[in-house]
């Protein structure tokens, strides 16, 4: 996929041979293509939730080079699986079980997010009186469809740009009215 | 003669727009239905709508052309609804902005089914996936302007980024549309209205107001 090909395009058949494995092998560890995706996914995942949670633990004291660093976490776990999220993104538009994962990666994330808000309204560091799992889907999904439009195809000056953005958006939104 | 050509094209174009919509009526039953727009066959959309599958094919490709022919129209739709939020200056409310974005989420709403097929359709179909590209384009060259306009006048935030903060806003208009605004009802729909406005004023123009 790394070279333009298409994950539904791609047989089984391809893919043990490019990787050197039996047929045989694959069918002992996945029923198909499909569940080898939602494998790769789940485990990518786990990957992008463990560097995310360096943002919403983030003390009340927290500056904007703080929450930078920890949006380049984000995206540092996202890059070098890009070609995963792409397949999820594409097989996840007919296939449910794929896209059963996804939203569960959405899901998981938004109510981090909002946790996160919530938290940081009653203790005073995060703006009050935003909605905070409204809030917390809006930015997910920014941040979803940000990761995989805008941070994937960019060039690394492009990506600190970008990285400029997304905290400028955060910072302003949860945490300028209260500094 | 001329006048006779431009009469016949004028048919065809009116009668184009009227095949269009029915099969569009079509296409929006079977989507409420529960079926996805890929698996929906032409035969199947010519025999519900009542027309022959060469009328269908006098006037469109494939069932890609159908969905983009309704999509150059909805697109003029949402710019103008979008013309609103750009109009607006450094006298502009919460309000102000609340009630312009809540023209282009209403704007939107009728359309989120056949927009959902076209986002399916353009994981495959190219040509699809250039308009929609195109239209993101355009609404985040839009906001880039609107964005360097208020900072130079002094109501936008003077450190933000002005087209990235664009582009990530712009993604987030979208995928909130597609993926919360549909299947919202009416109250729902109100409050994610509210926290689009409160991201959004609190992005650009919160800072600038002390």
């Amino acid at each position: 996929m790394g070279e333009g090909e298409s994950y539904t395009a791609l047989s089984v058949e391809r893919i043990v041979r490019e990787a050197g494995i039996s047929r045989a092998t694959f069918y002992v560890y996945f029923e198909d293509k499909s569940d080898l995706l939602r494998a790769l996914a789940e485990d990518f995942i786990e990957r992008l939730l463990g560097a995310a949670a360096t943002w919403w633990t983030l003390p009340a004291d927290a500056t904007k080079p703080q929450l930078r660093e920890a949006m380049r976490a984000i995206f540092e776990a996202y890059l070098p699986h890009k070609v995963v999220m792409a397949a999820v993104v594409e097989v996840a538009s007919y296939d449910t079980r794929v896209s059963d994962v996804f939203g569960a990666l959405l899901e998981r994330t938004i109510s981090e997010v909002a946790g996160h808000i919530a938290t940081g309204q009653a203790n005073g560091y995060v703006t009050p009186g935003i909605d905070p799992q409204r809030t917390a889907a809006w930015l997910t999904w920014m941040a979803e469809r940000g990761l995989y439009q805008l941070v994937a195809p960019a060039t690394p000056e492009a990506i600190e740009r970008l990285l400029d953005g997304i905290t400028d958006i955060t910072w302003n939104t949860l945490y300028a009215g209260t500094r | 003669m001329p006048s006779v050509t431009r009469r016949s094209h004028g048919n065809r174009a009116k009668r184009r727009d009227e095949v269009r919509d029915r099969l569009l009526d079509v296409v929006q039953q079977l989507l409420a239905a529960g079926e996805s727009y890929a698996e929906i066959s032409v035969e199947r959309l010519v025999s519900e709508a009542k027309l022959s599958r060469s009328t269908f094919y006098v006037y469109f490709e494939d069932k890609g052309d159908l969905l983009r022919a309704w999509f150059t129209q909805v697109i003029e739709e949402l710019e103008d609804a979008a013309a609103g939020w750009w109009a607006l200056d450094g006298a502009a409310t919460y309000d102000d902005l609340r009630a312009a974005l809540a023209e282009i989420v209403h704007a939107y709403r009728p359309h989120t089914a056949l927009m959902a097929a076209l986002y399916d359709i353009s994981t495959y179909d190219v040509t699809a996936r250039e308009e929609v590209g195109a239209m993101m384009g355009t609404n985040a060259a839009g906001l880039v302007r609107h964005i360097h306009r208020g900072q130079t006048e002094g109501w936008i935030d003077p450190e933000l980024a002005a087209k990235e903060t664009a582009l990530w806003l712009m993604w987030m208009s979208e995928r909130g549309l597609h993926q919360m605004v549909r299947g919202a009802d009416d109250a729902e729909a109100e409050l994610l209205i509210t926290s689009y406005t409160d991201v959004i004023w609190h992005t650009l123009y919160a800072p600038a107001r002390g």
